[in-house]
């Protein structure tokens, strides 16, 4: 009988005593990533490298056939008949650069014309971004056709403006004949190219 | 007197009953007969099998861009159901740079659990990274527990086929701009025996 006793309270020892494992076991998955620094167009809801526009003075010449006045009185905060290119520009960079020039606006391939006619126009083309800063809010770098012979840039101080409105304007002004305001402008297709650069401070 | 003590030794021994043994006493030639308790249990193995935990390291440069996905096999080592969460460092991918306005330095990216037993059937349930953070409200979010996290019904004995999986599209053009910069989290796994 002592054996059937025992033999009972061996098996409950048994059983009781297995081992309860631990309760919470880890894994640990670490995550990472990089974001590079870049700038790029969104337009139309689309990434772009690169954007265009067109800005159309239409007629230059008054009714003496020199330049209208005030194509060469506009500034860049009031550009010439007000016309503008812009786009929505976003840089991951902190400090991006920015950059512009221009060639002069002329009649392609055009020799020179007569003594008190001119084929060449010098003005300033304008870039100019909003940033996140609430002290400088807008940053600007001018290029003059006249005087300058190398890309003008600067760095932004601060990031471009955030957001999903317009934050880059482009346009020229202070539109002036070589050779003088005296000067009539010939017949014929001006043209002329703003280049501009907005990139990642290196 | 032996025998007395030896039935109260199985007393002590037995804890919470569940199975009851019949034995037959003999006291003084006369029969007496004596129900006994016999309480056993077992407690959960569970864990991740040998060599098989869900750990490791991820990284995709340019993810705003291309997006990411990857994928952790584990396998559980549970003897009946089990429960697993997850707990993110970060609720996403985090930057140490600031971001003004307009900008951000973190990024969301979907979890998703896939929890495999012996028997065929499966547990998944996905969320995004941002409520797995602490006090984040995700199904399987925080520590596991008897309570807490995806539960698997049944035994996982060795079982391959559960996974982790993460990803994140490349990042909507209409989202705040993603500042430059190394971004990180952690997911952290736990797996304990469910009730």
């Amino acid at each position: 009988m002592n054996k059937t006793l025992i033999a009972v309270a061996l098996s409950a020892s048994f059983l009781s005593s297995t081992p309860a494992l631990a309760d919470q076991v880890t894994g640990t998955v670490n995550v990472s990533g990089t974001v590079a620094g870049r700038c790029s167009v969104i337009e139309s809801g689309a990434e772009k490298t690169s954007f265009s526009g067109n800005i159309d003075l239409g007629k230059l010449d008054q009714f003496d056939g020199t330049i209208r006045p005030e194509l060469t009185s506009s500034s860049s905060t009031s550009p010439a008949d007000a016309k503008k290119v812009v786009a929505r520009v976003v840089c991951t960079s902190a400090n991006p650069t920015i950059g512009v020039s221009a060639t002069k606006l002329a009649i392609a391939n055009a020799t020179d014309p007569a003594t008190g006619y001119a084929n060449v126009i010098d003005y300033v083309a304008a870039l100019r971004v909003k940033t996140a800063s609430s002290t400088t809010p807008l940053v600007e770098v001018k290029y003059d056709t006249l005087s300058d012979t190398a890309a003008v840039t600067a760095k932004l101080g601060s990031r471009i403006a955030g957001g999903t409105d317009n934050n880059v304007e482009v346009n020229v002004s202070s539109l002036r004949t070589k050779g003088g305001a005296g000067n009539v402008l010939t017949e014929g297709s001006y043209s002329s190219v703003v280049s501009l650069s907005i990139a990642p401070t290196i | 007197m032996n025998r007395f003590l030896l039935l109260m030794l199985c007393f002590a021994w037995s804890g919470i009953a569940r199975a009851e043994t019949v034995q037959t006493a003999y006291a003084g030639g006369t029969p007496v007969t004596l129900t006994i308790p016999v309480t056993a249990s077992i407690g959960g193995r569970c864990g991740f099998a040998d060599g098989s935990l869900p750990a490791g390291s991820f990284n995709k440069d340019n993810f705003d861009l291309q997006g990411f996905s990857a994928e952790f096999d584990f396998s559980l080592n549970c003897s009946g159901p089990s429960r697993v969460a997850i707990s993110s460092s970060n609720g996403g991918l985090l930057a140490s740079a600031s971001a003004p306005s307009g900008y951000a330095n973190k990024a969301d990216y979907q979890v998703t659990l896939n929890l495999a037993a012996n028997d065929g059937s499966k547990a998944q349930a996905s969320c995004a990274a941002s409520l797995l953070q602490s006090g984040g409200t995700c199904s399987f979010a925080g520590k596991a527990s008897a309570t807490q996290g995806l539960q698997l019904n049944t035994a996982a004995v060795n079982q391959p086929g559960s996974y982790l999986k993460i990803a994140a599209p490349a990042q909507a053009l209409t989202n705040a701009v993603l500042v430059e910069g190394s971004y990180a989290d952690v997911l952290t796994v736990t797996v304990s025996p469910a009730i």
